[in-house]
């Protein structure tokens, strides 16, 4: 499905003369404003369902000798919305998921962690600890390897111009009520709580039915 | 009743036979509320399958399906299905799965034994195979076979067909709003109710027990409970 069947559909919805979604002559919406609710809406399901996952290409990172920020700090793709899962491969082809943990945990467990190398691969990684965008990994590592991420990405950013919705044709309707949602909770005349409150809850319930999807059947 | 094969224009006269007068709708509108609660219903129910094959490759733990295929449901592996899985489980109980294939030895499987979703269209396998150029069969969900004014069948139980229309009808009825909109809530309902019978994971959804309004008084039903308990409860607790 394209954007312009997404806007088209909308449209009808709320009453306006369809046309793709190049206009909306009520005043009540601008296109720039409906085309910013779809996008944000089909960031938020990609995000909350996790049902598309990307594999970042490998990121070098160097053996802690010497010690430095440098070493642990790992930049994250500019396009992520969400770290799923980060696999350290190291240089003599060790190979490891390194799992989500905190600076408090490592502390605890791993004393010392950050004043030197342990001889060990890196164990976890730390995403709120550390620079928009970057995770830092401890221990730092003794080898030179690759970390690869596996993480939601951002959609394609819809423009009203005929670009594909990044999610199956099946999931597109949860993006069109999620921004109908947004739309009818607006302040002023096209204000319509009854309807928002709905379409909320067709967003959420489509939220849940791609995380039901990949879980499998009972 | 055994399934059948609907044109788009003998649903348009099951749609009209379900309302009076003269719609506030066109027919494309109607075309995209019936092909909405068709993508709502394969979403729900996995209606429509089909299945693909891959090769294996040498050493390869990951594999991704065609654009054709919506969301994966069984993995065979040379005929022999493969147990789910899933990722965390994978990490948490050998860390170094990712390393190991059937010729790895120890407690490594001679033939891959276990399949994990990564996402709708991608999967792991575990162990990898070491040889390749195996078969891998996916039996998953097709992507849903939408309805348009140029032609084409839709084939469908008689039972299914009246509960998709009154979802169109509600779907349709969204623009109007107010109590016109309020009243096929019962519809979206209806749909909601079949889909859950043919899919039960539906039904342990909060949010699906919300949209039922199953949850007014903070009641959370138990697994597979009628919903004729409901008013019984309510009355208990007033």
């Amino acid at each position: 499905m394209i954007d312009q069947d997404l806007l088209e559909q909308m449209q009808f919805a709320v009453v306006e003369p369809p046309d793709g979604g190049a206009s909306w002559p009520s005043g009540l919406w601008t296109r720039d404003e409906v085309l910013d609710n779809i996008n944000q809406r089909q960031s938020k399901l990609l995000k909350n369902a996790l049902i598309l996952l990307t594999i970042s290409t490998p990121v070098a990172v160097t053996a802690a000798v010497p010690l430095g920020d440098n070493h642990t700090l790992v930049s994250l793709p500019q396009d992520l919305i969400r770290l799923v899962g980060a696999i350290w491969i190291g240089a003599n082809g060790n190979i490891r998921e390194v799992m989500r943990a905190d600076t408090f945990e490592a502390d605890h467990l791993m004393p010392g962690w950050d004043q030197g190398s342990t001889g060990i691969d890196p164990l976890v990684y730390f995403e709120y600890e550390s620079g928009t965008l970057q995770i830092r990994i401890a221990p730092p590592p003794w080898q030179n390897g690759t970390l690869t991420f596996l993480y939601v990405a951002q959609g394609t950013t819809m423009t009203g111009d005929g670009i594909a919705v990044t999610v199956p044709a099946e999931l597109a309707h949860v993006i069109k009520y999620g921004a109908l949602a947004d739309m009818l909770s607006k302040d002023g005349r096209g204000k319509d709580p009854t309807r928002a409150q709905y379409c909320e809850d067709r967003f959420q319930l489509g939220v849940e039915l791609a995380r039901i999807v990949l879980k499998g059947w009972a | 009743m055994p399934y059948q094969s609907y044109t788009w224009s003998e649903i348009k006269e099951r749609l009209k036979a379900r309302y009076e007068a003269k719609p506030f709708w066109t027919e494309e509108e109607a075309l995209n509320a019936f092909n909405e609660s068709l993508y709502l219903w394969n979403l729900c129910t996995g209606r429509w399958r089909e299945r693909e094959t891959l090769i294996t490759g040498v050493g390869t733990y990951l594999y991704t399906l065609s654009a054709n295929m919506v969301y994966h449901m069984r993995i065979e592996f040379n005929g022999y299905a493969l147990s789910p899985s899933n990722r965390e489980d994978l990490n948490n109980a050998r860390y170094t799965w990712r390393t190991e294939t059937t010729t790895t030895g120890g407690g490594v499987p001679t033939q891959p034994a276990v399949w994990a979703p990564v996402s709708l269209t991608s999967f792991y396998i575990w162990p990898a195979d070491a040889l390749g150029s195996n078969v891998l069969t996916a039996d998953g969900v097709a992507a849903t076979p939408v309805m348009s004014t140029y032609g084409g069948y839709l084939d469908l139980g008689e039972e299914h067909l009246d509960i998709l229309l009154g979802y169109a009808l509600h779907a349709l009825t969204f623009s109007k709003g107010g109590a016109y909109f309020q009243a096929t809530v019962p519809l979206f309902q209806a749909f909601m109710s079949a889909a859950a019978e043919e899919n039960d994971q539906i039904k342990t959804s909060t949010i699906y027990r919300r949209v039922m309004g199953l949850d007014d008084r903070g009641f959370k039903r138990y697994r597979g409970a009628s919903s004729l308990l409901d008013p019984l409860v309510q009355g208990v607790q007033q």
